[in-house]
């Protein structure tokens, strides 16, 4: 709990000045409303699906039990399949998800529509088998193995099914903090076969679709649809980018204990539209490394000449980055991400003083926004959590953009503590920045860290719409 | 996790009640001709009983449903029915498993109402539409000939009698 070299004639920066709540705070920032609309936008698709299920059923036939179980299984299968690719969608890396609404924001409602669809797609399994094993008066263990084998195509959705539970258990928390992100996005990688090994018995047993051409077309087209999303995104639009600018590693400087920053040149970078706070996924064409792409975020303001990335040790593949060799080819994917001085900007309204909160590797993106942001004096105050002082990397930066424009820097290290003494509970912030309340806030750092400095935001009454947060977790 | 949870309850509560009001929107049971089929009984008008000279087999009309073709030959002695052979049953997805406990439930419902009314074996709609409708064709046949051929005693042999002596012989299903 030591402030690092931290000028007092920085901190003292902060007349807590009263907030003058004009209307158009009291509406909803903008990117929530994006987030809304997706939210809406999916469950605009549900109705079509059930009446797809309405109109297939014959009134009358749902008399038993059984017929019901049956009903409900098939209403969960095509629920499943939608949702299926509704996630595929979300993970396309379509512009408007990744830039507006924020690619963490994505990635959470995918996280947790994909726990529910693995869920619905077990029921559906469960439901089905058990519906026909009452309605035939078989066991369901000897009814399972009957579907899975005498069916059409339904024992390719078994391994479908499997897949998706594989998928869904190294998404769970527990075992993914185990596994290196690698594992964690190859396994992922599985979904588009379970999704393509799943579409065949939707045709071949489901009578919402055999018996009908118009929705088989219909189901088709969406496929269809998604994938050209997904080719387009996630393939044609990186691989000319990559092209086009001709990224290559500049140079590589260790910034602190198992911290590298790896500068990068590349042509016309400007034509990007990359913004302070956004992150890339990087693909380093050298020896084991060409294989995987990691997002890393831009730790400066980007240059049409340059860009620069600095990494922590986290996962399988950092380590290697400090070996890259200068001149290395780098592909690459983005700019993504909505973490940027955008998320704060209001319609005709002054811009508000802005909470920089960066724990660890989270300050990468707070150091390049901390760069940009407009304003000056206590405009701008920076707080910079580690848990020792020589993991502080990059603050010798940090301290000469302070004093260039008066901006307020905090360090704080030490082990986390409880309610009383973590160096960033509530009273800790508030003492730091008595104004907070009054400011937008950008949060970055690891999930613990974020989640805790978040709750301790909000009792200290910062609203929930100024609260800002990327945390990374993959 | 929990969240997760919550929301699988509530899809639970929605899909029930979803099923609840389509299963409302139909009576429980319902008879297989309903009404469905008006080509059957324009033709002759004919009653649900043959009568008393219809003798031999009598092959129904070939009926297109959803999922595939039915049709149903009807057996028949001194005007009283006794056996039906199925000709072609219904395929795809699970025609197969459905006909296989829904034709031996049909032929016994159509015997003890020595006719096509009969009502729909739930779960097995296309196939009890079908069948009735083609079993109802076989019987207008069955009165149409004892009419035009009063004395005409067509007792020589019923076609595929193996068939018709186990009328819950199905085909065995193709494998599906």
């Amino acid at each position: 709990m030591t402030a690092v070299g931290t000028p007092p004639s920085q901190q003292a920066r902060h007349r807590g000045r009263a907030g003058t709540p004009g209307g158009i705070d009291g509406l909803v920032a903008p990117h929530r409303l994006r987030s809304w609309a997706l939210l809406l936008a999916i469950a605009a698709g549900v109705p079509p699906v059930l009446f797809v299920w309405w109109q297939n059923t014959i009134p009358g036939s749902l008399d038993n039990g059984a017929a019901c179980l049956t009903a409900a299984g098939r209403i969960a299968g095509l629920l499943a399949a939608y949702l299926l690719l509704v996630l595929v969608a979300l993970m396309a890396r379509v512009p408007w998800l990744e830039n507006r609404v924020g690619s963490d924001t994505v990635a959470r409602h995918h996280r947790a529509l994909g726990e529910y669809t693995v869920g619905l797609a077990c029921a559906h399994a469960v439901l089905i088998v058990l519906g026909y094993a009452w309605q035939s008066g078989r066991n369901p263990v000897a009814e399972g193995v009957s579907v899975i084998f005498d069916y059409p195509d339904v024992w390719l959705s078994a391994i479908s099914l499997g897949l998706l539970v594989l998928v869904g258990v190294v998404s769970a928390r527990a075992v993914r903090r185990k596994l290196s992100y690698e594992s964690w996005y190859h396994v992922h990688l599985l979904v588009y076969l379970a999704i393509g090994l799943a579409f065949a018995h939707e045709f071949a047993v489901g009578t919402e679709f055999s018996a009908s051409l118009r929705n088989r077309v219909l189901w088709s087209a969406a496929h269809i649809a998604v994938a050209a999303a997904v080719l387009l995104f996630r393939v044609a639009l990186p691989l000319a980018r990559s092209l086009r600018h001709r990224v290559r590693v500049e140079r590589v400087v260790v910034e602190g204990p198992g911290v590298v920053s790896v500068h990068l040149r590349g042509r016309r970078l400007d034509r990007l539209g990359a913004e302070a706070g956004q992150f890339l996924r990087w693909r380093f064409l050298a020896r084991g490394q060409w294989w995987q792409s990691h997002p890393y975020s831009l730790s400066a303001a980007p240059r049409a000449d340059g860009l620069r990335i600095t990494v922590k040790d986290l996962g399988d593949s950092s380590a290697g980055l400090g070996r890259l060799r200068p001149g290395t080819r780098v592909w690459f994917e983005g700019p993504y991400g909505a973490f940027t001085a955008r998320r704060s900007a209001r319609w005709g309204r002054r811009r508000r003083r802005t909470l920089l909160i960066g724990g660890g590797a989270g300050i990468t993106p707070l150091r390049a926004l901390y760069e940009t942001l407009p304003g000056q004096g206590a405009d701008v105050v920076l707080v910079y959590r580690a848990s020792q002082p020589e993991d502080l990397a990059l603050y010798g930066e940090l301290e000469s953009i302070a004093r260039r424009r008066g901006f307020g820097l905090f360090a704080r290290t030490g082990p986390r503590g409880g309610a009383h003494d973590d160096p960033l509970r509530g009273a800790e912030l508030r003492r730091m920045v008595p104004d907070l309340a009054q400011r937008e806030v950008y949060l970055c750092g690891p999930v613990g860290m974020t989640e805790s400095v978040r709750a301790e935001l909000r009792r200290s009454g910062v609203p929930r719409h100024r609260i800002h947060i990327e945390a990374f977790q993959f | 996790m929990r969240r997760t949870t919550m929301a699988l309850a509530a899809t639970t509560t929605g899909v029930a009640l979803i099923i609840g009001v389509k299963a409302g929107t139909g009576s429980a049971i319902r008879p297989a001709l309903g009404g469905s089929a008006p080509a059957v009984n324009s033709s002759t008008g004919a009653a649900a009983a043959p009568p008393a000279t219809a003798s031999g087999s009598y092959t129904g009309s070939s009926v297109p449903t959803r999922y595939g073709t039915m049709q149903v030959q009807a057996v028949l002695k001194a005007g009283k029915l006794t056996g039906v052979a199925v000709l072609q049953q219904t395929s795809g997805g699970r025609s197969s498993e459905i006909d296989s406990y829904a034709l031996p439930l049909l032929t016994a419902e159509a015997l003890k109402a020595q006719g096509a009314d009969i009502d729909v074996v739930s779960g097995a709609t296309y196939t009890s539409d079908g069948y009735a409708q083609s079993l109802q064709a076989a019987l207008d046949k069955a009165a149409q000939a004892a009419r035009t051929a009063p004395s005409a005693s067509r007792s020589a042999a019923p076609r595929p009698s193996a068939r018709a002596a186990a009328p819950a012989g199905v085909r065995p299903s193709e494998g599906e």
